[in-house]
């Protein structure tokens, strides 16, 4: 099967007054269609700058993308695309929700405006269908009384029901792909899982790839079938959901996974990852995570891994090649 | 949740100053059906001249036997008019030249903002003492203009600013991550979004014009006699104060119940219309 997106070698850097910190370095992964991949990492290890990246939302900011990254949507280069091709990806193509919902929508616009703008930018279609289009979409995320609704302004709505409103939004011009960055964060926890609920039905019936970046690996462990993990601007382990929960293969994912309370099994004090993630300007020699690393060697301060395969799956840890070194 | 007008309407000293405007405006549009008098009309040189309040001339007459009463009247048609009307220009040039500034390119913003800083540096009461006294004869028209011309600087600052904070804000991003057109985002997004601090400032305006054309009129710089406006009724008094100091302290007090009620609708509506006082 061909993925929809193919990101190959995405770097992302940033103009600092130390230099050029990358945020995103030499990231590599395939979303097919209908899948969700859920992309994890701490605050900082470059998942949302990955997520502009494709988009190209950076530009006009101090970031650079490196020129040999590719971003291929549907074997064509999104990076190299010229203004007006870019807009007709951007929402029509690929769309994205983001954390906020409250500062995502305009306050002085009602939520009609803003479904019927994003479709007409997009679609030759009249006024009238265009809000016919919004009282149906505002439907289809479970807002009640959508007709009504859209001459609403956003202030009159709840955080939960903005977030339905964005993604409504989002889904407006039938995306291929939905990247949502962190789309429950901003939320209480009984209306994240509401929302989290909608997307992933969503996705299923509209045959949508859903890109989900997030840093709950509850999340991910409900709706994701695949999972990448980053550390310090890079993937530092990509695989199946389940595989990844029940095996982790990176040091990272496994202390990860440590610092996660269980309901099952015994209470236990919560692991934690010794140290502190160095700045994206003064990354070690080496495997980036070594210094905090439960199983490093001299190897890892040395050689700086690749995403190494082994099964139907990949982690830049030279434990792929010597499991022998891996500590109980 | 209240009403915009509502809400408004709450907070007693923007009430205050709501009255005062709609009332003075509207006597001051009015003022051919209040006035009893012409306010250009020498009515009686020998018995009505410099007479002190009275029921027939509650704001008493001036030295040329022409009622005070009507001439605030009508002056504050002109004052208003041409304060309204040179804030209007004044708010519509600083608000294109700001918004440009804010989202054009590095270059045009320095280049629009330093000259906005130059013209900053000269003090604006010089300014129109300088092109009005190389003007001569000046109209009503060229008053408005050259008011609202030397008036705009202030705003387009403000203007700037906004945009810049604007062009950060979540729903600029996500909308353009939905694939707006940059243009339709300027516009559409972003111009209601000034909305608020522009209408403010705009209130504020009108009361310092009103207090700047008072002193231009007054210095026989501005609204020339025998068309009246406050300041050039206070100017004809000024020299009958010691004897008739009706003739001045009328206008006087026009000038002071606008400005302040300028002021307090002005600070209402800032504290209405900004959502962070909500």
């Amino acid at each position: 099967m061909n993925p929809i997106l193919r990101v190959r070698r995405l770097s992302t850097s940033f103009r600092t007054a130390d230099g050029w910190a990358p945020a995103v370095d030499d990231v590599s992964f395939d979303l097919y269609a209908g899948e969700t991949l859920g992309l994890v990492g701490e605050s900082g290890c470059g998942k949302t700058v990955t997520a502009l990246s494709i988009l190209r939302l950076l530009e006009g900011t101090s970031a650079q993308i490196s020129k040999d990254s590719t971003v291929e949507y549907q074997n064509v280069d999104v990076l190299k695309l010229n203004g007006g091709a870019l807009r007709r990806v951007r929402g029509a193509e690929i769309a994205m929700v983001f954390q906020d919902p409250t500062t995502s929508l305009n306050p002085v616009l009602t939520i009609g405006t803003q479904i019927v703008e994003t479709l007409r930018a997009h679609r030759r279609i009249s006024r009238r269908d265009a809000r016919a289009r919004g009282v149906e979409l505002l439907r289809l995320v479970g807002l009640p009384d959508s007709e009504e609704r859209l001459d609403a302004y956003p202030h009159q709505l709840s955080g939960g029901m903005q977030q339905r409103v964005m993604i409504a939004i989002a889904l407006s011009c039938d995306p291929k792909i939905l990247i949502a960055d962190e789309p429950t964060t901003a939320l209480d926890v009984t209306i994240q899982a509401q929302i989290i609920e909608l997307l992933a039905t969503l996705k299923q019936r509209l045959g949508m790839a859903m890109m989900l970046i997030t840093h709950d690996l509850g999340i991910v462990a409900g709706i994701a079938d695949r999972v990448a993990v980053m550390y310090g601007g890079q993937l530092v382990e990509v695989a199946p959901t389940r595989s990844l929960f029940r095996e982790p293969v990176h040091p990272y994912t496994e202390a990860l996974l440590k610092a996660v309370p269980r309901l099952d099994g015994p209470t236990q004090r919560l692991a934690v990852i010794p140290g502190s993630v160095p700045a994206a300007t003064a990354w070690p020699a080496g495997c980036r995570f070594h210094p905090r690393c439960a199983h490093a060697w001299d190897r890892c301060g040395d050689e700086h891994p690749s995403l190494l395969s082994i099964s139907d799956r990949h982690a830049r840890c030279w434990l792929v090649e010597q499991p022998e070194r891996r500590k109980p | 949740m209240k009403t915009f007008a509502q809400r408004l309407w709450w907070h007693r000293r923007t009430r205050a100053g709501l009255l005062l405007v709609s009332i003075l405006v509207l006597v001051a549009a009015l003022a051919p059906l209040f006035a009893p008098y012409d306010p250009t009309e020498q009515l009686d040189l020998v018995t009505r001249q410099m007479n002190p309040p009275s029921p027939a001339h509650p704001f008493g007459t001036d030295f040329f036997s022409r009622d005070v009463f009507s001439r605030v009247l009508y002056g504050g048609r002109i004052s208003l008019a041409i304060a309204f009307l040179a804030v209007f220009l004044s708010i519509t040039v600083g608000t294109i030249v700001g918004w440009l500034a804010g989202i054009g390119s590095r270059v045009v913003d320095s280049v629009l903002m330093r000259t906005v800083d130059a013209a900053l540096a000269i003090p604006r009461i010089f300014l129109l003492l300088v092109v009005l006294a190389l003007w001569n004869d000046v109209g009503i028209t060229a008053l408005i203009m050259i008011l609202g011309f030397t008036g705009w600087f202030g705003t387009s600052r403000l203007v700037r600013a906004e945009v810049l904070s604007l062009r950060e804000r979540g729903f600029i991003h996500a909308a353009h991550a939905l694939g707006i057109g940059k243009l339709r985002l300027f516009i559409r997004h972003l111009l209601p979004n000034l909305a608020a601090p522009v209408i403010v400032t705009a209130t504020l305006g009108v009361g310092h014009v009103i207090l700047i054309e008072a002193g231009l009129s007054f210095l026989g710089i501005g609204v020339r006699p025998p068309t009246p406006s406050w300041g050039s009724i206070i100017q004809e008094g000024q020299s009958l104060l010691a004897i008739a100091p009706w003739i001045a302290a009328f206008p006087g007090f026009a000038i002071v119940l606008t400005v302040v009620g300028f002021s307090l609708l002005g600070d209402g509506l800032r504290d209405t219309l900004d959502p962070r006082s909500r």
